[in-house]
């Protein structure tokens, strides 16, 4: 594993530093998630669980999963180099060095456990350092190169976030709570998999065993649009267990159908023209459906 | 309302995790993957359909 050489001329004044450690914990990435802690705390309360208390748990949130994703950085430093779309990384460009990349992502989690501990519970906190661990340990170290079921057993760790937020809320884990991280754990193939198709070359340059590169396009297609389906029924779960009502219902259907109409088109398509659509649809679909489970919940 | 749900959460679920399993040999298997990972492969597609029926089961009996 190398790491390039800064460019000459590049200056690296303080704020480009604090950029660039910024950049290592891919904030995008993360708003996402701590969207799904924010909305579990408002179904997990009924209603507003108090603004500090949610203030506390997104940042937690947000140092767990940095630090996850400052640590995904310093193992997978060798194929980001490989691929286009991560070939400008900190630790790939050299502008921060690899130890400290790993020695920045273990003390966000450390601080990530500190914060949601002190200002929730316990609980919550642990679980936070577990959706790390599984990123790095199942996903990045162990899954991301072996198993084409990588992002579906390893995207486990973007289910944690929900999680997180009903356990910081309440103390403990209930039925609801599981089905909130099943609706992120069962969103995550046909959203992964959607991205995967568009960044097939670079996934089969660097390696990793990405299902577009194992077992080709058509059937990547086929697996986006199955899985779809099975997210919309996890989707459902909510009402079924007498969690939600009769907004979330018509809200997840809506949503999921559009979904569903997007993997049909991305099946149906000779060739990938869909599959833009549908990642950036999804981002909008699981937003939207933790929206309408906490709007359900008041 | 309930009831509905979980008529349309197994709708949904059930002939999609039977086609999920309904799929051949991959063309582009690698000819020296061991029998080892083959088995845990086996296991990780079992795994998210083992949770989604515990889920539907407990969410019935909610």
């Amino acid at each position: 594993m190398t790491t390039r050489a800064m460019p000459a001329g590049v200056a690296a004044g303080p704020l480009a530093v604090v950029v660039d450690y910024i950049r290592l914990t891919k904030p995008r990435v993360i708003s996402l998630l701590l969207f799904t802690t924010g909305a579990a705390m408002f179904v997990a309360e009924g209603g507003n669980p108090g603004w500090w208390l949610v203030l506390w748990t997104l940042i937690g949130g947000y140092l767990a999963a940095g630090g996850a994703n400052a640590i995904n950085q310093y193992i997978d430093r060798d194929i980001d180099d490989v691929m286009h779309r991560t070939d400008a990384r900190p630790v790939v460009t050299g502008r921060v060095t690899p130890g400290r990349a790993l020695a920045f992502g273990i003390a966000l989690g450390v601080a990530s456990a500190l914060v949601i501990g002190l200002s929730s519970n316990w609980l919550a906190a642990a679980l936070a350092l577990l959706g790390l661990v599984l990123y790095v340990g199942v996903y990045t170290l162990w899954l991301k190169r072996t198993s084409i079921h990588n992002i579906v057993i390893g995207g486990s760790a973007g289910a944690v976030p929900p999680l997180v937020g009903w356990a910081a809320v309440t103390g403990d884990l209930s039925l609801s709570a599981w089905i909130l991280f099943a609706i992120v754990f069962y969103w995550t193939p046909p959203h992964f998999w959607a991205l995967a198709l568009m960044l097939k070359r670079d996934y089969a340059a660097a390696g990793v065993p990405m299902l577009p590169v194992v077992h080709g396009v058509e059937e990547t297609k086929r697996q986006i649009l199955l899985w779809t389906f099975v997210m919309i029924a996890v989707s459902i779960l909510p009402v079924a267990s007498g969690a939600a009502g009769l907004f979330y219902l018509v809200s997840a259907l809506v949503l999921g159908l559009v979904f569903l109409y997007l993997s049909w088109r991305l099946y149906r398509d000779p060739a990938i023209g869909w599959a833009k659509a549908t990642f950036h649809y999804s981002l909008l679909y699981l937003a939207l459906i933790f929206v309408a489970l906490a709007v359900d919940a008041f | 309302m309930r009831t509905t749900a979980l008529v349309l959460a197994v709708l949904f679920a059930l002939p999609a995790v039977l086609a999920v399993f309904h799929r051949g040999p991959a063309p582009a298997a690698d000819p020296e993957e061991t029998a080892a990972h083959r088995r845990l492969e086996t296991v990780w597609a079992i795994v998210p359909v083992v949770f989604l029926v515990a889920l539907i089961a407990y969410s019935a009996a909610a």
